[in-house]
C-alpha cells in the first residue's frame, strides 16, 4: 500500500495506527480532516482519545469494510470500553 | 448482483451494548445528552438513581427529568402528577420531578408508618385485654378446705373462719344422721381388706379354680356384701 493510500491515527498517549484511507473515511469526521485544505501530512491526532480505544476504532473500521463487502459478522465490544468507545464513535461520527 | 449493506455504525452498537447492560453503568460524565437521551430511558428507578448519584459533576436533569415525571405518573398515578403541576403553576414554583418523586415516597412511608403502628397497638390492646381474662397458672396455693384424714374428726372445724359457719357444721357433726353415717364408713374401712381378698377372685374371669374355690369356701362374709 502507497502511503497515499494509508493515514496515520495518533492517540493521546503517542500510539499510531496506520490504516488504509478508505477504512478511516468511514469516518465522518476524519473524512473532513482529511478533505480540509489545512490537513497537510496524512497524521491525524487525537488528543482525547486513548490508544486502546483508538486501536478499537480502526478494527472497527476494517469490520466494517469487510461487513459492506458481504462478510456479515459480529463485532465484539468489551462492555468496560463501552462507553468510552461510545464517545470516541461519537465524536469521530461513525 | 448483491446489495451493499452498510454496516452498522460504531455508536449504535455501543449504544446497544450500554442498554443490554445498564444496570452496571454507574457514572455517565461525558457523555453527550443525545446519548444519553438514548440510553437513560432503559434505566429502572434504582438504576437511574445509582446514575445519577454516580455521575459526580454533571446535572443529568435536563434529560432525566422527564424520565422522572413518568415514574412519577406511574407510581402515584396520572392525576396526582397534574395536581402537582397545578399546584406549582398556582405557586409560581418549579421542581423537578426527581425531588417531587421523593418528597411523596418519603410522605407515603410516613403514612404507612403510622398506620402499621396504629395496628400493631391494637393489637398489642385487644391481646392484653384477651390474656387478662384467661386463666393462669399461679404459685399460690388456697387452704384447703377439708381435714387431711378425709372429713370425720374435727380437725377440719379449724378451717373454717366464719364463726357462722362454725357453729353449723358443729351442729352437723351432732345430729343423729351424721353420727350413723360416720359409724357406718368406719365399719366399712376396717373390713375393706378382708373384703378384697374375698371378692377380688370373683372378678378375675381367667381363673376358674379361684371363682369355684371363691363360691365353695368359708371365707366368704355375707355381711360385707351389701
Amino acid at each position: 500500500m502507497t502511503p497515499q493510500e494509508t493515514v496515520k491515527l495518533v492517540s493521546a498517549d503517542g500510539l499510531e495506527f496506520v490504516v488504509p484511507r478508505n477504512a478511516a473515511m468511514i469516518s465522518k469526521t476524519i473524512q473532513g480532516m482529511l478533505s480540509s485544505p489545512v490537513t497537510q501530512q496524512e497524521e491525524l491526532h487525537f488528543p482525547e482519545i486513548r490508544g486502546v480505544i483508538l486501536k478499537k476504532v480502526c478494527e472497527y473500521f476494517s469490520w466494517a469494510l469487510r461487513y459492506s463487502r458481504g462478510e456479515e459478522s459480529e463485532f465484539p465490544i468489551e462492555p468496560e470500553i463501552a462507553l468510552e468507545l461510545m464517545m470516541a464513535a461519537y465524536f469521530l461520527d461513525t | 448482483m448483491d446489495a451493499k449493506r452498510k454496516a452498522p455504525s460504531l455508536v449504535d452498537l455501543c449504544i446497544d451494548l450500554a442498554i443490554e447492560n445498564v444496570r452496571y453503568i454507574g457514572s455517565v460524565s461525558g457523555l453527550d445528552s443525545n446519548l444519553l437521551e438514548r440510553i437513560l430511558p432503559h434505566c429502572n428507578i434504582p438504576q437511574l438513581t445509582r446514575i445519577e448519584n454516580c455521575t459526580k459533576g454533571t446535572d443529568l436533569s435536563p434529560v432525566t427529568d422527564k424520565l422522572w415525571k413518568r415514574f412519577y405518573e406511574m407510581e402515584y398515578g396520572v392525576d396526582n402528577a397534574n395536581r402537582v403541576i397545578e399546584r406549582m403553576q398556582q405557586k409560581k414554583v418549579q421542581f423537578k420531578w426527581k425531588q417531587l418523586f421523593e418528597a411523596k415516597k418519603k410522605e407515603r412511608e410516613e403514612a404507612e408508618n403510622k398506620i402499621s403502628k396504629k395496628l400493631k397497638q391494637s393489637y398489642a390492646e385487644s391481646l392484653a385485654e384477651k390474656q387478662s381474662r384467661q386463666t393462669r397458672m399461679t404459685t399460690k396455693i388456697p387452704p384447703s378446705k377439708r381435714g387431711f384424714w378425709g372429713g370425720s374428726g374435727s380437725s377440719h372445724l379449724t378451717n373454717y373462719k366464719s364463726p357462722l359457719m362454725k357453729k353449723a357444721k358443729i351442729e352437723f357433726l351432732k345430729s343423729p344422721e351424721s353420727i350413723n353415717h360416720n359409724a357406718v364408713k368406719r365399719t366399712f374401712q376396717s373390713s375393706s381388706t378382708s373384703i378384697s381378698r374375698s371378692v377380688a377372685a370373683p372378678s378375675r374371669p381367667n381363673n376358674p379354680l379361684r371363682i369355684n374355690g371363691a363360691s365353695s369356701s368359708g371365707s366368704f362374709n355375707p355381711t360385707s356384701r351389701r
